[in-house]
């Protein structure tokens, strides 16, 4: 079995740890419970007949003022940058998260996560989705919204 | 009359419009919910009997009802309730919480602390049971060299930690490469261990370096009773899992055995991409098993370096012999002394007791007379060829007896015995004066016959001349002995009749040793007075 480390990022409150919930749970909590340090969950899967396992690393909500976890970060295979599509600040954060993430793990992939698409309308949500980057997705850890993919996507770029 | 009909016809409208509004429940309960809550208010802060009655009945089948369709709710909801009710609870009725809790907790307490001591007794038995180890003598050498007692150091061994389990994980990326478990201690969910504790020693050695502004690694992590040793390498470490916190030696020989480790799969550590079906996975595992197995072994007390096995089983074998020998030896002298003693108890009836170290044989004991005393002593003397030191004792009758024979022997025979040799010393001086005058005339008859070139004088080889010699040389040796005698019987008389017989040192005439008759009688009468 292979197994990789991914490291969850983005700013408070963004909905890193509902995606994982949401990945490896199936399920969701309206509540908020910020993350204090990090979290680690692991969800194993097939990826063409290959076992592999994912060990993720749910670290608690940053920003570039506060500063990022940089030992989190280390030895990671892949990163998902996680923002919400209501608050354009954690949008605007992304690029300097990528950045960051990118110095330490220059090899490493990475994908992107829109959250919280079911707080927009649904033409927004279209239009939304069809500006994002190949790598991007617009998700809804409520709605069960391309999460799967997300995740199944960044697995196939590490592993494949 | 008309005014009294509109009103009467406005009243009839009122009360139809009543009786619809009271037909319309939704309307009623709309208009009653809006005072509902005042009303209800009201009826509790005065504490009104029936609404009491009421609430009293329903609430408990609310809660119930409540717990099999809405637990989550209910139980987060009373979760904020119950806390605070607790400690107020133990603020204001601490015995009644005490008793009520007591029955639960103390049994729990008991049962933990009871295990504990139970663990704690077998690993003290099973080293005192293993007493004859290295262990248990370098133990009593500690307890004797630094004076603490040999309890204390078995007790401190015996919290001494075992390493339950062994990981190898990847330093970056904190994803597992190796593990090893003893049998029963088997970590559930290993992977997510180790992320878990890479996570936390990355967290602590952030947190140092961002406020002491030094660079070092976290080494112990401690939980309980859990304690992880963690090793830091390049590219990966190693955590210990323990029961306890490793001792300084312990810390060497796991951090000794991690260098190894790292020397011999450096290349493969850092190449790791965290796929665990290579081969190596596994090669490492089998040499972190063997390490656990190996300290396991040492935690039990059983283990020890071949060059010391080696050491331990030749210094038992030499003590063995030397052991052996000793008691062959000890044995034999033991039975020796056993036999002497029943020998001599057997020919002389005299029970004495040998003491035997080997090279010297020590008699204690009372013997009834001086004949048995020399019957013993010459039987022992004919039986060993060892020194024989005689503390025998005689009673103080026979020593009595003895000395009063002695000195009436003394008394009777010495001055006839003086007088005889008075006149063989006479009888003597004559014959050598006569051998004498012989010796003069022989040799002036010599000088006569002398040829004038003999200037030597005495001619020695003259026949006649030499046997004169001989026998006046063996007359005056005879007369000089002679004198010897009588001088010695002389004093013996003289002493008699003072009153002190042969002093200690004092030798008979025939040059050996007499029985001290005046010590042993002063003896014999110590021990007498003592004895009473």
């Amino acid at each position: 079995m292979i197994r990789k480390k991914v490291v969850m990022i983005g700013d408070f409150g963004v909905g890193k740890t509902s995606l994982i919930r949401r990945y490896v749970d199936n399920a969701f909590d309206d509540s908020y419970l910020a993350t204090i340090g990090v979290k680690i969950s692991r969800k194993a899967l097939h990826l063409e007949d290959m076992e592999c396992e994912l060990l993720i690393w749910d670290t608690e909500g940053s920003s570039p003022i506060k500063g990022l976890p940089y030992s989190y970060f280390k030895g990671a295979s892949g990163a998902i940058f996680v923002c919400d599509v209501t608050r354009d600040e954690t949008v605007n954060h992304l690029n300097e998260h990528i950045n960051t993430f990118l110095m330490l793990n220059n090899a490493a992939k990475h994908v992107l996560a829109y959250n919280k698409a079911d707080l927009l309308p649904f033409h927004q949500q279209e239009t939304l989705r069809q500006s994002l980057p190949g790598n991007a997705f617009l998700t809804s850890a409520k709605e069960d919204v391309d999460v799967d993919l997300l995740f199944s996507i960044l697995a196939k770029e590490m592993l494949l | 009359m008309g005014d009294e009909l509109v009103q009467l016809d406005r009243l009839e409208k009122q009360v139809a419009a009543l009786r619809l509004e009271g037909e319309d429940t939704a309307l009623l309960a709309q208009k009653v919910l809006s005072v509902f809550d005042d009303l209800f208010l009201q009826k509790l802060q005065e504490k009104d009997s029936r609404t009491l009655a009421i609430l009293s009945r329903y609430i408990a089948e609310v809660i119930e009802r409540s717990a099999q369709t809405h637990l989550p709710e209910l139980s987060h909801a009373l979760q904020q309730v119950i806390s605070p009710a607790i400690a107020r609870g133990i603020r204001e009725n601490k015995e009644k919480m005490v008793d009520a809790l007591y029955p639960v907790i103390g049994s729990l307490v008991s049962k933990y602390v009871s295990q504990s001591f139970k663990e704690l007794l077998d690993r003290i038995n099973s080293r005192i049971e293993r007493g004859l180890t290295p262990g248990h003598y370098k133990r009593k050498l500690k307890s004797k060299v630094t004076g603490v007692s040999e309890t204390e150091l078995i007790m401190e061994e015996s919290v001494k930690a075992a390493v339950s389990s062994l990981l190898v994980i990847h330093k970056e990326s904190g994803l597992l490469i190796a593990e090893a478990h003893k049998a029963d201690r088997a970590i559930g969910d290993v992977h997510m261990v180790a992320s878990m504790a890479s996570a936390i020693k990355d967290f602590v050695n952030d947190w140092i370096r961002k406020h002491s502004k030094t660079v070092s690694e976290v080494e112990i992590l401690s939980y309980g009773n859990a304690t992880l040793y963690i090793e830091s390498a390049g590219s990966v470490y190693l955590v210990a899992f323990l029961d306890a916190e490793p001792d300084a030696q312990q810390r060497m020989r796991i951090n000794r055995f991690f260098a190894r480790l790292i020397e011999k799969y450096q290349h493969f550590f850092q190449q790791f991409d965290g796929d665990d079906s290579v081969p190596k996975i596994a090669e490492v595992s089998n040499t972190l098993t063997h390490f656990l197995e190996k300290e396991a072994k040492r935690f039990q007390g059983e283990a020890e370096s071949p060059l010391q096995q080696r050491g331990i089983k030749i210094l038992s074998v030499v003590l063995v012999i030397l052991m052996f020998g000793y008691g062959y030896r000890f044995a034999r002298h033991q039975y020796r002394a056993y036999y002497l003693e029943h020998l001599v108890a057997q020919k002389t009836g005299q029970h004495i007791v040998l003491d035997d170290d080997g090279d010297r044989v020590y008699l204690r004991g009372n013997v009834d007379s001086l004949r048995a005393h020399r019957a013993v002593m010459k039987l022992i003397k004919r039986e060993l060829d060892v020194p024989v030191t005689d503390a025998l004792h005689l009673p103080l009758g026979v020593t009595d007896q003895l000395f009063s024979d002695l000195q009436q022997k003394l008394k009777d025979h010495i001055p006839g015995d003086i007088r005889a040799l008075r006149e063989q010393l006479q009888a003597l001086r004559v014959e050598a004066d006569t051998q004498l005058a012989s010796i003069s005339a022989a040799m002036v008859r010599q000088e006569g016959n002398r040829r004038p070139e003999n200037q030597q004088g005495i001619d020695p080889h003259d026949s006649n001349l030499s046997q004169l010699m001989l026998h006046m040389a063996r007359a005056l040796k005879a007369l000089k002995n002679l004198e010897i005698r009588v001088q010695s019987l002389e004093a013996l008389s003289d002493s008699n009749r003072a009153g002190t017989l042969l002093s200690p040192t004092t030798k008979g005439s025939q040059g050996k040793s007499e029985y001290n008759l005046e010590s042993i009688r002063r003896k014999n009468q110590t021990i007498h007075k003592e004895a009473q």
